[in-house]
């Protein structure tokens, strides 16, 4: 799915105006174990939509046809053992609320991880730290492995075919990390701080990062997080 | 290269975190049940990285799979962690001992596998017969290893097809991290 171009540059342009990557990020971080450790299924259903409509609005496009699929087999897989309320039949067989909360709760915690790693990280992610630098390395790799479908030459499936697919995958995703790397090492700020030998930003730079960030950034960043945990209470 | 600043350890601890999800959202039919897709990853490092990094990259998997699955703050995480840490060691031991030898290894992906899976279950039956089920473990034993048995060699024989075949296994330089193993 993807949002018109004039819409998509917009949303763009509002979200780099009113977020700074490193804020953003650092909330969708703090947000990870409230949305992991979720029991209820309607609030973790509204939290995937809600990181959906976050990707689609950062990024101008996201994967819908995937998630989906993805849900409806971990449900129906997840219905083939029945426990719990029966709530209804279809011929024979019973749907159970425990086997469809199960199987609705593995989905979505998949499909919203990724939606939330889309949301998280940018080309320009630059995070204070050694810790701050590797979870940014780890979800850019989460995304460049989720963001295509695997794509196989052949229409006829072979185990050989699916190794290669999955090692195209590898190589891409594994190049473009790399390449982002590279890149935030060429940047002016990694040469400045290569000069000055420190690892993370002055405090000064922090400062002004925070500062930068919009108030509308700062709801976002305050209120989500603080929704989330309070929502695991519900 | 450098550890700090190489992408390999965040990139093999995301394919940690995404084989979790995905190992989570497969049904199966005994919860104590475990494929081990996420075990593929710490196989590709027995070669590539240093003990230090090794064990870190174990560290990080067992976080990814106890808040994938939400069990970070019950027993569950004791267990997965047991498991995990006897599996990447017996693995490791394994390489070092039969399999790291430039001529004739002795073992092979299957065998680093089986014994992997075999020291977490015997790990998670250990800590089950102290800590839960007491006498009681010897009745779920059984299934737990010969379960353990069949999802090592599959696993060994995807991920020996897969490191004979990947171009992206290739790519990356035995023991990068400083040179140890």
């Amino acid at each position: 799915m993807k949002l018109p171009a004039g819409a998509a540059r917009q949303c763009g342009s509002f979200f780099s105006r009113a977020f700074k990557n490193e804020i953003l990020f650092a909330a969708v971080i703090l947000c990870f174990p409230a949305f992991l450790l979720q029991k209820n299924v309607l609030v973790l259903m509204a939290e995937t939509i809600f990181f959906c409509a976050a990707a689609l609005f950062r990024r101008g496009g996201v994967r819908l046809l995937t998630p989906a699929l993805m849900t409806l087999c971990v449900t129906g897989f997840a219905l083939l053992s029945p426990f719990g309320k029966v709530l209804a039949h279809i011929g024979e067989f019973p749907i159970t609320q425990g086997a469809l909360d199960a199987g609705l709760r593995r989905s979505f915690v998949v499909c919203g991880m990724v939606f939330m790693s889309q949301t998280a990280v940018s080309p320009r992610l630059n995070p204070p730290g050694k810790a701050g630098a590797f979870l940014a390395r780890m979800f850019a790799a989460l995304d460049a492995l989720t963001s295509e479908k695997i794509k196989f030459a052949a229409r006829r499936f072979s185990f050989t075919m699916l190794i290669d697919a999955v090692d195209a995958r590898l190589v891409a995703s594994y190049e473009k990390i790399s390449a982002a790397k590279g890149e935030e090492h060429g940047s002016a700020v990694a040469r400045e701080r290569m000069d000055v030998g420190v690892s993370s930003p002055k405090r000064a730079d922090m400062v002004s990062l925070l500062m930068a960030q919009s108030p509308i950034g700062w709801a976002f960043v305050v209120l989500v997080p603080a929704a989330m945990y309070a929502l695991l209470f519900v | 290269m450098d550890a700090k600043n190489d992408p390999f350890i965040p990139f093999l601890a995301a394919m940690c975190f995404f084989l979790s999800a995905v190992e989570y959202a497969i049904p199966k039919p005994i919860p104590i049940l475990r494929i081990g897709l996420a075990n593929l990853p710490v196989m590709l490092a027995l070669s590539k990285l240093r003990f230090r990094d090794y064990t870190f990259l174990v560290f990080l998997k067992v976080m990814a799979q106890t808040f994938v699955s939400g069990t970070v703050f019950s027993y569950v995480f004791a267990f997965s962690a047991a498991g995990s840490f006897a599996s990447a060691l017996a693995m490791r031991c394994v390489y070092q001992l039969f399999a790291a030898r430039k001529q004739k290894p002795l073992a092979g992906c299957v065998g680093i596998s089986t014994a992997g899976a075999l020291a977490n279950n015997a790990a998670q039956l250990f800590l089950a017969r102290y800590f839960l089920f007491g006498a009681g473990t010897r009745f779920i034993a059984p299934l737990l290893l010969i379960s353990g048995c069949v999802t090592g060699i599959a696993l060994g024989i995807f991920a020996q097809a897969f490191m004979a075949r990947s171009k992206w296994v290739a790519s990356i330089p035995d023991g990068n991290f400083g040179g140890g193993r």
